[in-house]
């Protein structure tokens, strides 16, 4: 009688043990995003320049060239240096409501066998993210060799993960291969975005800088159509139609999608 | 009047002697003045004008290499990656005379590894040519000045601008490996503690159930 008894509350026990044990795992799984980011919508004709190519290639005139660029059009810009560019920041993007997303950022995808994503600022371990490491939103990633490495958002995360919406934003990523394929620009899309603009093939800093503050004077100052200034911006780089990099033939250029939002122009603020 | 009419002609003959030198320097001088009117030589012309008028006066006999000119430009600055390739347009411009064949080359400063290919290579003023500039992965990094040579007509003229190498590597990285057992460790490791957990409760309970017996059946 008494050995049942006990049997019967050591089952108990072990059971209650193993529900509060699932009940951690599941808290910890799913509050792995920082929650401490906060996804404020900004005010109107804001501009975001998420800036994680200055870990190794800063280049100060073009920040102050685009700067200059964005406020004569009447509008004001978020720059975010390396140290902000965080996984939580990618998070918040749709919601914060920027009318133009330029990411000046490495990104993989331009080696073979390599899916696209968005390589952040924020350095990669293996206590943060758990849930997104293991099912693939979140990577590591190198941008130098023995260097350390970081953490990049994929399409998926973009899609599945980030918070709230674009509000038919414009999305310039310059950096490399972020056209190569289409799920980059699908999930911005999905978010709202109305354009996406993107290299096909690997490109330089010097190159993509070049290319973009032509882009945005085309777009803000010029009110040129999207197709038009991608054109343009694009030919500065005199890569066409295909070329070769570390023995890989990609295309050259700049690319739009969809392409339907060619006829896109960005009014003065 | 015989008297007279000596007198007369001594006076006038003493007159002619005397200024028979001054009119001989001066026949002299002006007979030079016209001889050397008609010397070309001594004309003094300027080898640079352009007046249409100048130059019908100008014998056909002088050369044309002397009156043709030109200068030669670049457009700026250029900046590559290493492995890359960048271009500049060299513009050569007439200045004056006739124009002949100017050829573009690039001095033998360029940095290792480096190359020049003009398209086109030679023309004639005014031209402009594509000056592209190839580098290789080896080569150095850094800012150079490149010097472009123009030669034609006897003339050698030349323009420079400034070549910026910056690192070739791309504005992308590499996918690295997650370590799946290293991500897992805090869950594992709970797992693991709540699994000792119980294992450590059931002994417990058992030993606590176990010595209770015992007391129970020495009772008896």
């Amino acid at each position: 009688m008494i050995g049942s008894r006990l049997n019967r509350e050591t089952a108990l026990g072990i059971a209650g043990l193993l529900i509060l044990a699932l009940f951690l795992i599941a808290v910890f799984w799913q509050a792995s995003i920082n929650a401490s980011v906060k996804a404020n919508r900004v005010a109107p004709h804001g501009v975001a320049l998420i800036d994680e190519l200055s870990i190794t290639d800063p280049n100060p005139s073009f920040i102050s060239d685009f700067n200059r660029t964005v406020h004569q059009a009447g509008y004001w810009l978020d720059y975010y240096p390396p140290n902000d560019v965080s996984v939580g920041l990618f998070w918040a993007l749709p919601a914060l409501g920027y009318d133009v997303v330029v990411i000046r950022a490495h990104s993989t995808g331009w080696l073979p066998g390599d899916p696209i994503s968005i390589i952040t600022g924020q350095q990669y371990n293996t206590w943060d993210f758990q849930r997104e490491q293991t099912t693939r939103m979140l990577y590591r990633s190198a941008i130098e060799q023995n260097k350390p490495a970081y953490f990049a958002v994929s399409s998926k995360f973009i899609t599945q993960e980030s918070s709230g919406n674009f509000p038919g934003s414009i999305i310039i990523n310059m950096g490399c291969t972020g056209l190569i394929n289409t799920p980059m620009a699908s999930a911005f899309i999905s978010k709202g975005a109305k354009a996406y603009i993107g290299w096909y093939g690997p490109i330089l800093p010097y190159q993509t800088d070049t290319a973009t503050l032509t882009l945005t004077e085309s777009l803000f100052l010029n009110h040129t159509s999207l197709a038009k200034a991608v054109s343009q911006a694009s030919s500065l780089v005199a890569e066409a139609p295909t070329y070769q990099y570390n023995g890989l033939t990609y295309l050259g250029g700049l690319g739009l999608y969809p392409e339907t939002s060619g006829t896109m122009i960005i009014a003065n603020a | 009047m015989l008297d007279e009419y000596r007198f007369r002609s001594l006076r006038e003959t003493h007159t002619i002697r005397r200024i028979a030198p001054v009119l001989f320097i001066i026949l002299t001088i002006g007979a030079l003045f016209i001889w050397s009117d008609n010397t070309p030589f001594t004309r003094t012309v300027p080898s640079t004008s352009t007046s249409p008028h100048t130059s019908s006066l100008r014998p056909p006999t002088t050369p044309a290499s002397t009156s043709f000119n030109f200068t030669m430009t670049n457009s700026g600055t250029i900046t590559l990656g290493q492995g890359g390739s960048s271009s500049n347009t060299i513009t050569v411009t007439l200045v004056s005379g006739t124009t002949q064949t100017v050829t573009l080359a690039c001095t033998n400063l360029l940095p290792l590894g480096a190359s020049c290919l003009f398209n086109p290579a030679s023309g004639s003023p005014n031209y402009t040519s594509t000056l592209t500039i190839n580098t290789l992965a080896t080569t150095p990094l850094g800012s150079f000045i490149i010097t472009v040579t123009g030669t034609g007509g006897g003339l050698t003229k030349l323009t420079q601008f400034a070549l910026t190498v910056e690192s070739g590597h791309p504005v992308g990285g590499a996918i690295l490996p997650i370590e799946t057992l290293a991500v897992l460790a805090p869950y594992i490791a709970l797992i693991a503690a709540i699994i000792a957990t119980a294992i450590a409760t059931i002994y417990i309970t058992r030993h606590k159930h176990t010595k209770e017996t015992i007391l129970a059946n020495l009772q008896i």
